[in-house]
């Protein structure tokens, strides 16, 4: 039976990358393997398409990629969703136990560098062009251990331009402190509050090649936690991106950009503990406009029992969650969910929420929770009501597993916007939209040049006679990983949009009229704002 | 099961009144036909006799005593009590009335109220082991550990002949960290045999040295050897929750309230993981009894401040957790959520001031641990 209108769909589709963890059946659990899994999708040789890198695992507890099946995985794409292994000419194998990716194009070059998080090493990759990278981590001054907590385990970055000079910074997300010859014993991975927590670590670029600490000076590092996903958006609209950052169960942190200085207002916003004041097990997190408002709202994902936060942006500094009004709460109280991301996969004009599904728990705890877990979209239904959709959006196609990165792109050029997603010790998965509505749907590719090259940061509206909608270009989203493709919109039965209008980070705002439907739109900021 | 004993027809012991009875033989039969009906289990028709009997003397202390006795196996608490006390206007110096009355306020779960009454005859009579035995596991169940030690810590030598005290002592060690000292008890236990109780020292110990695996394999021994031992249900769900199994642990603190509905730490977790679950309407009956229980538990106090704050009680959310950091200034949970309550109240100054403390808290704990580790 043919799918109703309005319906989510997704067809798997085979991707040869498997996710080695480092886990064993019988021996020791070290929780580095139930952490791994951050992806991204980038247009890693500027060929217009969405290639793929996967970040992969080690051997445990050394460290060290020390078989071919642990090397990470870039696939390049040929346009029409096909994929071909790229890493070794690329040089992003890697070599130490990678958790995340974040991608941007740190030097404004024009073309994506790669920053990959991992337990006690990250690393950063300049893309020389054509996608081949070059390890510059010790040369961007990168390679520095905390002075206090030694060699942090990163799980995410995000490449975002804090201080809007037009250079990407960048923000790594630190989880525990954690060292194989102290690991707890517990029967399955053990629980956060057997581990210290860490400070976040930020990073600005100083525009020649090389990055400086900036952690302490903008009193990101005042705050530790056990930091897993952070997203970025500008929640109080004053033109400096601010950040969201979930913590293992402990409380949420909301940097607010005060220009210089981060201040922590998770508390003020309401959005530093789940609905029931509960510190949950924070995964990833996503900052978008959700009910169309044109404030960014915040969703993160958690375990069994903790449901999926949703915060609404009220405007006026402060959250309203809608976790339980919408019915999140109620579809989302069985599930543990990693990588959420929102973006709008009927294209019928406003966003839905995909989550990557997977309990945080090894497979010997089968007997006490629900491990492997199917993936599900929320399609959101006006803004204020969601639905779930597991099997019904196609998703029992696919055996459950304990999924976790998950990265969002139009893979093969239709429009609408398909998912990639990691599951440990087991092969990725692409889930190819199908959603049979016959919506309509513009991409919009961003260069900047007075702002950072990618444009992150930019917001943008797009008027149909529906009503106004907004997105922003804030490419790190959903679980240790990037979405980099163009910003996606879906104009429902629109087949122009009215207006397009862009606010650079640079403060400059370009509007465009009559923007046809169903195509990439290529923008570039101009030189002095229009 | 502790339980309450008849007095006894108390016929040399109130002279005057059973020379006075001895005058009345109407009275003097009623009342061997109410010692009779009572010992036979016939306690409605007991209690008539020794009604009848306290209409024509109300002060025959043994009526007074033997009916409240009655009472107490019909689940009349409250008339026993007051028949007890009367009892005891007319003889205060009676041990065996006296800790009847602490036993009917135990049933009740009032152990402060049968503490006090045992403190009484142990005062008097500091070998009167039931007082003594029963007033440890008062203090016990009150939490109070350090007074369950100071009572019986005078047979630490010899405690292993003797499981109960080496039960009772040996568990307000191990929960005051005095491992080693809980220990030794626990090997003399462990040299009779591999008993459940046994098992069960050797589980809280572990609990409290948050050897969370050794607890749950020793508690599971327990209750396979004597499941329904008092307190091991509640102590295993403990175990099963610090080992990541929720819905185990649930079933343990009901299976341990089944048979004792007053268990503290039952009600106070099995609450705890309802309102965890969001079951908000399941979770507030055992927090409520859990304070019934313990009026002055942080623990509880903290769990009710919880619901509280989210069932939109705001006011009382804040008054109670004020009061929680007042007493523990460094229960960082408590911070946390009074934070959040001053924010709802929209009082974002003492927010504001809570999150300072939070972020204070948390790096001086994290320093400490570091010490530690």
């Amino acid at each position: 039976m043919a799918p109703a209108a309005g319906q989510i769909r997704f067809r798997p589709a085979p991707i040869p990358f498997t996710l080695e963890n480092g886990e064993t059946a019988a021996g020791p659990k070290y929780t580095p393997a139930t952490m791994a899994g951050g992806l991204a999708l980038f247009d890693c040789d500027g060929d217009g398409d969405l290639d793929l890198y996967f970040a992969n695992g080690a051997e445990l507890p050394s460290l060290k990629k020390t078989a071919p099946k642990y090397a990470n995985r870039l696939l390049l794409n040929d346009g029409r969703g096909a994929f071909t292994d790229f890493t070794e000419t690329a040089g992003l194998a890697g070599h130490g136990y990678d958790t995340g990716v974040a991608t941007g194009d740190y030097d404004n070059d024009g073309d994506q560098d790669v920053f990959v998080a991992g337990v006690h090493r990250n690393t950063l990759y300049r893309n020389e062009g054509g996608c081949r990278f070059t390890d510059v981590t010790r040369a961007a001054g990168l390679e520095k251990p905390d002075p206090e907590f030694g060699p942090l385990w990163a799980v995410a970055g995000a490449f975002f331009d804090y201080d809007n000079d037009g250079w990407l910074d960048l923000f790594v997300v630190n989880y525990l402190r954690w060292a194989p010859d102290k690991e707890p014993l517990c029967p399955g991975y053990c629980h956060p509050k057997y581990y210290e927590g860490t400070p976040n670590s930020l990073w600005r670029n100083n525009r020649d090649g090389t990055f400086r600490d900036v952690s302490a000076a903008t009193g990101i590092r005042r705050h530790v936690g056990k930091g897993m996903g952070v997203a970025v958006a500008d929640y109080d609209l004053d033109g400096r991106l601010d950040l969201f950052v979930t913590n293992d169960k402990a409380y949420n942190f909301l940097f607010r950009n005060a220009g210089g200085r981060f201040e922590e207002r998770a508390f003020e916003a309401g959005v530093a503990l789940a609905e029931h004041a509960m510190e949950i097990s924070g995964m990833g997190a996503d900052f978008r406009d959700f009910d169309n408002d044109g404030l960014p709202d915040i969703v993160l994902v958690a375990l069994e029992n903790e449901t999926f936060p949703l915060y609404r942006n009220t405007g006026k500094g402060f959250f309203a969650e809608l976790t339980g009004r919408s019915g999140l709460a109620a579809l989302s109280a069985r599930m543990a969910g990693y990588g959420p991301g929102l973006f709008d996969f009927d294209n019928d004009g406003f966003k839905d929420l995909f989550v990557s599904r997977g309990h945080v728990q090894s497979l010997d705890m089968r007997h006490q929770w629900e491990i492997e877990q199917p993936n599900t979209v929320f399609r959101n239904l006006g803004g204020r009501k969601v639905a779930a959709l597991t099997a019904e959006a196609g998703f029992d196609a696919a055996p459950p597993r304990r999924h976790r990165g998950a990265a969002f792109g139009d893979l093969n050029g239709d429009g609408r916007i398909d998912a990639v997603v990691s599951a440990l010790m087991a092969p990725a998965q692409i889930w190819i939209n199908e959603s049979p509505a016959p919506h309509h749907w513009l991409l919009i590719r961003l260069e900047g040049t007075t702002s950072n090259r990618d444009g992150i940061g930019a917001r943008i509206r797009v008027l149909t006679p529906a009503g106004s909608q907004y997105n922003h270009a804030s490419p790190s989203t959903g679980y240790a990983s990037t979405s980099a493709g163009p910003v996606h919109f879906g104009l429902g039965p629109a087949s122009t949009a009215d207006l397009v209008e862009i606010r650079w980070p640079s403060g400059g705002v370009q509007r465009l009229e009559g923007v046809k439907a169903g195509q990439v739109l290529y923008v570039k900021e101009p030189a002095e704002a229009p | 099961m502790i339980d309450s004993t008849v007095v006894g027809v108390g016929w040399l012991v109130w002279p005057l009144l059973a020379a006075a009875l001895a005058q009345e033989p109407d009275l003097k039969s009623l009342y061997g036909e109410a010692v009779r009906l009572h010992q036979e289990g016939n306690l409605a028709a007991a209690l008539e006799a020794y009604d009848r009997l306290l209409g024509h003397r109300p002060d025959f202390v043994p009526a007074l005593s033997n009916s409240a006795v009655v009472l107490v196996r019909m689940g009349r608490f409250e008339e026993a009590i007051r028949r007890y006390r009367q009892a005891l206007t007319l003889d205060p110096e009676n041990a065996a009335i006296r800790v009847n009355l602490a036993l009917a306020h135990y049933k009740r779960a009032e152990f402060r109220q049968a503490a006090s009454e045992l403190e009484a005859v142990h005062a008097r009579q500091p070998t009167n082991r039931q007082a003594r035995d029963l007033l440890a596991d008062c203090y016990l169940r009150l939490g109070e550990n350090r007074k369950v030690i100071a009572l019986l810590e005078g047979l630490e030598a010899t405690a292993g002949e003797d499981q109960a005290v080496a039960w009772l002592l040996g568990m307000a060690l191990i929960r005051e960290r005095e491992l080693d000292r809980g220990q030794r008890l626990l090997d003399r236990i462990l040299r009779q045999g591999e008993t459940a109780e046994a098992q069960m020292l050797i589980g809280a110990a572990a609990l409290e040295a948050a050897d969370y695996s050794k607890a749950l394999a020793a508690l599971k021994k327990a209750v396979e050897l004597k499941p329904d031992l008092p307190g091991l249900q509640a102590l295993y769900g403990r175990a099963l929750m610090e080992n990541d199994d929720p819905d185990g642990a649930k079933a343990a603190f009901r299976r341990e309230l089944a048979s004792d509905p007053d268990d503290f730490d039952s009600n106070l977790h099995l609450g705890a993981l309802l309102r965890m679950e969001r079951n908000i309407d399941e979770a507030t009956p055992y927090i409520e009894r859990a304070l019934r229980l313990r009026p002055a538990s942080i623990a509880a106090r903290y769990q009710m401040a919880a619901i509280d704050l989210t069932r939109g009680r705001h006011e009382e959310a804040c008054r109670q957790l004020e009061s929680i950091v007042a007493e523990a200034p460094d229960f960082l949970e408590a911070h946390v959520q009074l934070a959040a309550a001053y924010y709802k109240l929209n009082r974002p100054e003492d927010g504001r001031r809570q999150r300072e403390i939070i972020r204070q808290l948390s790096e001086r704990q994290r320093k400490r641990e570091q010490q530690l580790r």
